[in-house]
């Protein structure tokens, strides 16, 4: 998670009126949170091009509508909110269209799929890799037949550092049903991985 | 290892997997190219409106304006309204789920009010094209495309919606809706004969001559060689022959 005064002062940039201060701004913003905001977008349309299409949208989304950020919730509270609604009309347009599934084994394999902050790319035994990659697809396999309210939690949970109180703020529930949806979540998934 | 300490595991490897199809930079090409086509669509179909409308008005057919506008507008509305909710819940606070599900709720119940409503437009658009009403020869048309539109409603948005609400935990019941949609798409036609005999007996009422049935017209031309109607529902009234 981004502290708070880096956040603050991220905000003020990305508001400022000098064009480049701006476009610095809205780089850094990506480089902060792109990646979270993918993993969750990822985790409810269970789809990488989804995931991908939701994440666009939600930075186009928080960009036209920064004026009306007021701060009143952390930045990153407003972000996970914003992109958590992308996904999820992402999500039911793709549903809508019924488009068929992407090949994830190609995509898994794509020489421009760039890893960011994956040091580790390229050092890894490609069986322990391959053995990853199934476990992986099985638990998003898993995770794509669990309820939304579920996932959303799940998907939320599974962001680093983002504390529980942080996840009731993005959803706007109280701290006992993030707790209650998490475990029913937990335990569908475990039921599933059987 | 235990169950959660697995699915910690398997968190760790999906985790892994996101950072690997996580692509670095902002790129809304797409996005924004996809948006702009939306807005210029809505732009383009507004424009095609405006300008049927302004020939209906030019024309003088200010029953077909009042028509389009009535088939039109309501929906016209509803998705500014749609818009709008939109925009204002990217910057409210409020439980995330009872949000979602207010609006595909909103959007279900209108979806379900559009397809009567198409349907009734069929209808009413059929029973027009057999009347002598400016424009008639084009009601056919809007009538089928009301009636498509209707059922592409019924059989895919609003099982969609309902998928997708059931989903977020919210039970949707077809309930009355259903029978009473596929009740009016089936009298939809059967109901026309009627409108279109009593349009009939009106129009003798008031004195204006009607033309036959086809198979009248066919008589007529075996009987008198005269060139059957060809437009074959079509009510003409001479209006100058009134007794």
């Amino acid at each position: 998670m981004i502290d708070p005064q880096v956040e603050a002062s991220l905000v003020a940039r990305l508001k400022s009126d000098d064009g480049r201060v701006r476009a610095a701004a809205k780089t850094e913003a990506f480089n902060r949170l792109g990646e979270p905001v993918f993993q969750l977008c990822l985790r409810v349309t269970c789809d990488p091009a989804d995931a991908e299409d939701a994440r666009q949208e939600a930075f186009v989304d928080i960009l036209r509508a920064l004026s009306s950020f007021r701060g009143e919730a952390r930045f990153s509270t407003w972000v996970f909110r914003v992109a958590l609604r992308a996904a999820t009309r992402v999500r039911s347009r793709r549903r809508r269209h019924d488009e068929s599934r992407v090949d994830w084994t190609e995509l898994t394999n794509e020489p421009g799929s760039s890893a960011v902050g994956d040091e580790s790319r390229g050092q890894e035994d490609p069986s322990r890799e391959l053995e990853r990659r199934e476990g992986a697809l099985r638990l998003l396999a898993a995770i794509s037949r669990l309820p939304f309210a579920q996932r959303a939690v799940l998907a939320l949970a599974a962001l680093e550092d983002v504390p529980r109180a942080e996840i009731a703020a993005v959803l706007g529930i109280p701290l006992g049903t993030v707790d209650s949806r998490l475990n029913a979540a937990r335990e569908s998934l475990r039921r599933e991985l059987e | 290892m235990t169950d959660s300490a697995r699915i910690e595991a398997l968190d760790d490897d999906l985790r892994w997997l996101g950072r690997r199809l996580s692509r670095a930079g902002f790129d809304p090409t797409r996005t924004l190219r996809r948006r702009r086509f939306e807005e210029y669509r809505y732009l383009a179909w507004a424009v095609v409106v405006a300008l049927v409308l302004a020939g209906a008005i030019y024309a003088g057919a200010w029953r077909g304006v009042v028509v389009l506008s009535l088939a039109v507008v309501p929906n016209a509305f509803g998705r500014w309204k749609a818009a709008r909710a939109e925009r204002s819940a990217l910057t409210n606070a409020e439980d995330f789920f009872e949000r979602e599900i207010e609006h595909l709720q909103r959007r279900l119940s209108s979806e379900r009010f559009f397809a009567l409503f198409n349907v009734l437009f069929a209808a009413g658009f059929a029973f027009a094209s057999t009347t002598e009403l400016r424009g008639a020869p084009l009601f056919p048309w809007f009538a089928a495309y009301c009636a498509l539109h209707g059922a592409w409603r019924f059989g895919l948005r609003i099982p969609a919606l309902t998928r997708e609400l059931e989903e977020l935990g919210s039970k949707e019941e077809l309930g009355w809706f259903g029978p009473v949609f596929i009740l009016a798409f089936i009298l939809m036609l059967p109901v026309l004969l009627p409108l279109r005999l009593a349009w009939r007996g009106i129009q003798k009422l008031r004195g204006v001559e009607v033309a036959e049935d086809d198979a009248d017209d066919d008589d007529a031309a075996d009987d008198g060689g005269r060139e059957p109607s060809s437009d074959r529902h079509s009510v003409r009234g001479k209006r100058g022959d009134r007794k």
